[in-house]
C-alpha cells in the first residue's frame, strides 16, 4: 500500500497509476503539505517576511532604503501575502509534449497537467485566485483566475479537455495572454520551450514589466537531455516535417552540450529579467518539482 | 623494398571494400518522433566538421588495415633500422654462385664483366643476417661454406679463373645443398653473364620451395673474336679464329721467342697460315695473339714445340745411283745430313741405327740378303718373285709399272704375312718404274719430330735409276 503521505516524493508514472489528475494532484497536495505548515508562495502584503536583491523590475516602493543607506546594497523587502493573490498557470499543450522517451514515463503533456492541477490546488486552498490557460499556437482553453468553489474541477476539466495541439507559438499566446491578465499576479508557464527563446522571452519580459511574478517551469524528457538509439536513426520532429538522420553515438556528447548551452541560456535569460526558472525532467518526483516552485 | 610473395599484392584490390560499402551501402533507418530536433540540429552543425573528419579517418584507418594485412601476407623484406642497407628476413639458406669462368674477364663499357658479377655476389651476401647458412660457388663448382664476412672476403680476392663453369651442374648442386638446410628459406642466387656454352646439357632440377634468382645479366652480349685453335707444320703455323659470326676481322700476330714472325687479318670461322722461318732443332716458344677485345682470355694463345735435327744418312753403292741423288737433294735442302744414323744399301750396315734395305737387283742375290737380315735380327726377308704388274693403293699412285715384285716374309712363319683392316701395316718390297716407294705406310720422319722413329731395319723397295731409266 503506498503511503500518501508520501505521495509527492514517488515516480510520477508510478504515481499516475492511481487515477486521473485530480487524484494524482490530491494527493500529491496531501503529501507536499504534509512538511508544510504555511504558504509557501510570498504575495505582496503588509507582513513582512524577509529581504532579497534587487532586480530590475522591481517596484522601487518595496526598496529598502535602510539597508542602502547604511550598507549601499539594494535590497527589497518581501512580505507574507494573506489574501488576493492571482495566479495564472499557462500549460503548453503543443503536439511536442504530447512525446515521451520510453513508455513507462509520463508524457511531458501528462506530467505537466498534473502539476498544474497540484499547483492549482494548493494556491486555491489558500483562497488564491487561480486560473489556467492552455495554449499551442493559439490559446485552447481559458479557465479564469477564480477563488470561488469549483474552481479546481474548472481547471481540472479545462486541462483534461484541451486535447493534444499542434506546433508552439509561445510568443503569440502568451501575448494573448497579458491581455487576459488585467491584475498582476503569478504567472506559471509549464512547457518544454521549444520554440524560438529571443521571441518567448519577449513576452515574459512583458509580463513582467507590467509587474507579475513570473516563474518558468523547464519541461524535459530524460529522453531529451542525453540522446540515445539505434546505431543509426532518422528523427522526426512532431511539429513539422523536418527530420534529420544521425547516429546517436557520435552525437550524443554534442547534443548534451547543446542542450546543456540551451537551459543555460534560458536561466540566464531569466535570471536577466527577474524571471524564475526551473528545468524539471518528467521522471523526477512531483514534490521535488513543486519544491521547486516554493 | 621487396617481397617474398609478390602475387599477394593482388590483394590490395580488396582495399577499395571499405569505399565500395560506404558508397553501395544504402540502409532506410528507422523513424522516430523526437521533438527537440532544434537542438540535434544544433549538435549536427556544430559537429559536422568533426564527424566528416572521422569518418574520413574512419575510412583511411579501414582502408589502411586491409593494406597492411595484404602487405603483411605479401611478407616485404624492409630495412632494418640498426643495419644500414640489410634487409631483415627470415632465416634462409642461401647459395651464391659467381661465374668467374674465362668470360667473366670481359670488359665492358671499361669496366671487367668479373666486378659486376662480384658486386652482385655482394649485394647478395651483404643482405644476410647472422641466421642465414652461406655457401659461395665459384667456377670450380665447389661450395665454399662460412660466415657473411668470409665469404665476402673470399668475392673480394676471387679472379677471372680458366676454368669453364657448367652453370647447369652448379645450380643444380647448390639447389641440393641449400634444400638440405632446414630453414624457413633456400635461395640459390647465380651472378653470371650467362654465356651460352655455360649452360651444360640437361635442366637443373630444383626442389620445391627452392627459389634460384639469376641476377642481373647483361642484356647486351658483346662481340668476341678468339684463338680457337694453333697447328705448327714443318715451316709454318696455321691459326684458325672463332668468335661471334658477323663479328669484324682482326690481325693475328705470331711471335717466336718475343719476335713477331708474321701476321695476318682473319675473321672469324676462318684460319690464317703464318710462315715461321727457319728454325734450329731444340724446343721453341712462341705465341698467336690477336687483337684485344673486350674478352681477352681468348686472344692469346701460347705455343711450344722442338724441331728435331734432320737424320743422318749414308747411301751405300748397293742402294743404287737414284738413291744417292735423292740424299744429295735432301742435303742441299738441309732435311738430311751425312753420317751413319741411317745407312741405306743392298744389305743391313753394321753400326747403324737403322738400315734400310733396298732389294738386289739381281734376284740371285736375294739368299745372301736374307741371311744377313737374320744376322742383324731382323723379322723380316725377302721372299720369292711375285708377279710383275701394276700396283694397287696409296703406296704408289695409280698403274704404276712394277718391273720386280718381292714379297716380305715374316721369319718364323714362312708365309706371307698380310694384315687387313684400317690401319694395318702392308709391307711389301717392290721395285716401281722411275720412284722410290717406300713398303711402309708411315710418313716420313720429319715434322714436330723429325728423327727416325725406331732403329730397326725397314724394307725399302726401289729400283735402280738404270731401270728408271731404261722403263
Amino acid at each position: 500500500m503506498v503511503d500518501t503521505q508520501r505521495f509527492d516524493l514517488l515516480d510520477p508514472a508510478e504515481v499516475a497509476r492511481f487515477g486521473g489528475i485530480e487524484i494524482v494532484a490530491a494527493g500529491v497536495v496531501e503529501g507536499f503539505l504534509a512538511g508544510i505548515h504555511r504558504s509557501p508562495f510570498r504575495g505582496f502584503s503588509v507582513e513582512f517576511t524577509e529581504h532579497r536583491a534587487y532586480q530590475p523590475g522591481d517596484e522601487l516602493r518595496y526598496l529598502d532604503w535602510k539597508i542602502l543607506a547604511r550598507a549601499d546594497r539594494l535590497f527589497v523587502k518581501q512580505f507574507e501575502e494573506e489574501t488576493n493573490l492571482r495566479a495564472m498557470i499557462l500549460v503548453d499543450v503543443s503536439r511536442s509534449m504530447a512525446w515521451r522517451g520510453a513508455p513507462a514515463r509520463l508524457t511531458k503533456r501528462a506530467y505537466a497537467d498534473r502539476i498544474a492541477a497540484a499547483l492549482a490546488l494548493i494556491l486555491l486552498r489558500q483562497r488564491d485566485a487561480t486560473g489556467l490557460i492552455t495554449f499551442d499556437d493559439a490559446v485552447r482553453e481559458v479557465v479564469p483566475a477564480r477563488v470561488k468553489a469549483g474552481q479546481w474541477a474548472r481547471v481540472v476539466r479545462g486541462l483534461v479537455q484541451t486535447p493534444d495541439g499542434m506546433r508552439t507559438a509561445a510568443q503569440a499566446a502568451l501575448v494573448h495572454v497579458t491581455s487576459l491578465l488585467a491584475r498582476r499576479g503569478l504567472v506559471v508557464l509549464i512547457s518544454d520551450l521549444l520554440f524560438d527563446r529571443e521571441l518567448a522571452l519577449t513576452a515574459l519580459r512583458y509580463l513582467r514589466h507590467r509587474g507579475h511574478h513570473v516563474i518558468v517551469l523547464h519541461l524535459m524528457d530524460p529522453a531529451e537531455a542525453e540522446l540515445s538509439g539505434p546505431p543509426e536513426v532518422r528523427f522526426r520532429d512532431p511539429e513539422s516535417a523536418a527530420s534529420v538522420v544521425v547516429r546517436p553515438r557520435e552525437l550524443a556528447r554534442a547534443y548534451g552540450e547543446a542542450v546543456g548551452r540551451e537551459i543555460a541560456a534560458w536561466r540566464a535569460a531569466c535570471r536577466r529579467h527577474g524571471i524564475a526558472y526551473h528545468h524539471v525532467l518528467t521522471d523526477m518526483p512531483f514534490g521535488v518539482a513543486l519544491r521547486l516552485l516554493a | 623494398m621487396t617481397f617474398l610473395h609478390p602475387l599477394v599484392l593482388l590483394g590490395l584490390a580488396a582495399a577499395a571494400i571499405p569505399a565500395l560499402l560506404h558508397l553501395l551501402e544504402r540502409r532506410v533507418p528507422p523513424e522516430a518522433e523526437f521533438p527537440p530536433l532544434r537542438y540535434l540540429s544544433e549538435a549536427e552543425r556544430q559537429s559536422a566538421r568533426r564527424l566528416k573528419l572521422r569518418h574520413l579517418l574512419l575510412l583511411m584507418l579501414r582502408t589502411a588495415l586491409i593494406v597492411l594485412i595484404v602487405l603483411a601476407a605479401a611478407r616485404p623484406l624492409l630495412p632494418s633500422p640498426g643495419s644500414g642497407a640489410r634487409l631483415v628476413h627470415e632465416p634462409t639458406a642461401l647459395a651464391v654462385i659467381l661465374d668467374n669462368s674465362p668470360s667473366s674477364g670481359a670488359v665492358i663499357d671499361g669496366r671487367p664483366m668479373l666486378d659486376r658479377l662480384k658486386a652482385t655476389a655482394r649485394a647478395s651476401l651483404t643482405r644476410a643476417s647472422a641466421a642465414d647458412r652461406l655457401w659461395l660457388v665459384l667456377a670450380d663448382g665447389g661450395a665454399r661454406g662460412g660466415t657473411r664476412e668470409a665469404l665476402l672476403a673470399t668475392v673480394d680476392s676471387v679472379g677471372v679463373s680458366p676454368l669453364r663453369l657448367d652453370l647447369t651442374a652448379a645450380v643444380r648442386a647448390a639447389a641440393r645443398l641449400v634444400d638440405a638446410e632446414p630453414l624457413a628459406a633456400r635461395e640459390v642466387h647465380v651472378a653470371s653473364d650467362l654465356q651460352r656454352s655455360a649452360l651444360g646439357p640437361g635442366r637443373a632440377a630444383v626442389p620445391r620451395g627452392v627459389r634460384v634468382l639469376a641476377l642481373a645479366p647483361l642484356e647486351r652480349v658483346p662481340e668476341n673474336r678468339g684463338i680457337g685453335a694453333v697447328q705448327v707444320t714443318d715451316d709454318a703455323v696455321a691459326v684458325s679464329v672463332v668468335g661471334t659470326p658477323g663479328a669484324g676481322a682482326a690481325t693475328v700476330t705470331v711471335r717466336v721467342q718475343g719476335r713477331e714472325v708474321g701476321r695476318a687479318l682473319t675473321a672469324p670461322g676462318s684460319a690464317a697460315t703464318i710462315a715461321l722461318p727457319a728454325l734450329g732443332a731444340g724446343w721453341w716458344v712462341g705465341e698467336a695473339a690477336l687483337d684485344p677485345d673486350e674478352l681477352r682470355a681468348d686472344d692469346r694463345r701460347l705455343l711450344v714445340w722442338r724441331v728435331a735435327p734432320p737424320a743422318q744418312v749414308e747411301a751405300l753403292p748397293g742402294a743404287g745411283a737414284f738413291v744417292a741423288a735423292a740424299l744429295a737433294v735432301l742435303e742441299d735442302g738441309r732435311r738430311v745430313r751425312p753420317g751413319t744414323e741411317v745407312i741405306i744399301g743392298d744389305r743391313p750396315a753394321a753400326g747403324s741405327k737403322a738400315s734400310v734395305v733396298v732389294p738386289p737387283a739381281d734376284p740371285a742375290l736375294l739368299g745372301e740378303v736374307n741371311r744377313a737380315l737374320a744376322e742383324r735380327g731382323g723379322r723380316w726377308r725377302f721372299g720369292p718373285v711375285g708377279t710383275p704388274g701394276p700396283i694397287a693403293g696409296t703406296v704408289a699412285p695409280e698403274r704404276t709399272p712394277v718391273g720386280r715384285r718381292y714379297r716380305l716374309e715374316e721369319i718364323g712363319r714362312g708365309e706371307e704375312s698380310r694384315q687387313h683392316g684400317p690401319g694395318a701395316s702392308e709391307r711389301r718390297a717392290m721395285a716401281c718404274a722411275g720412284r722410290l716407294c717406300l713398303a711402309d705406310r708411315q710418313p716420313p720422319g720429319h715434322g714436330l719430330d723429325r728423327s727416325p722413329r725406331d732403329a730397326g731395319v725397314r724394307a725399302l723397295s726401289g729400283c735402280t735409276g738404270e731401270s728408271a731409266g731404261t722403263q
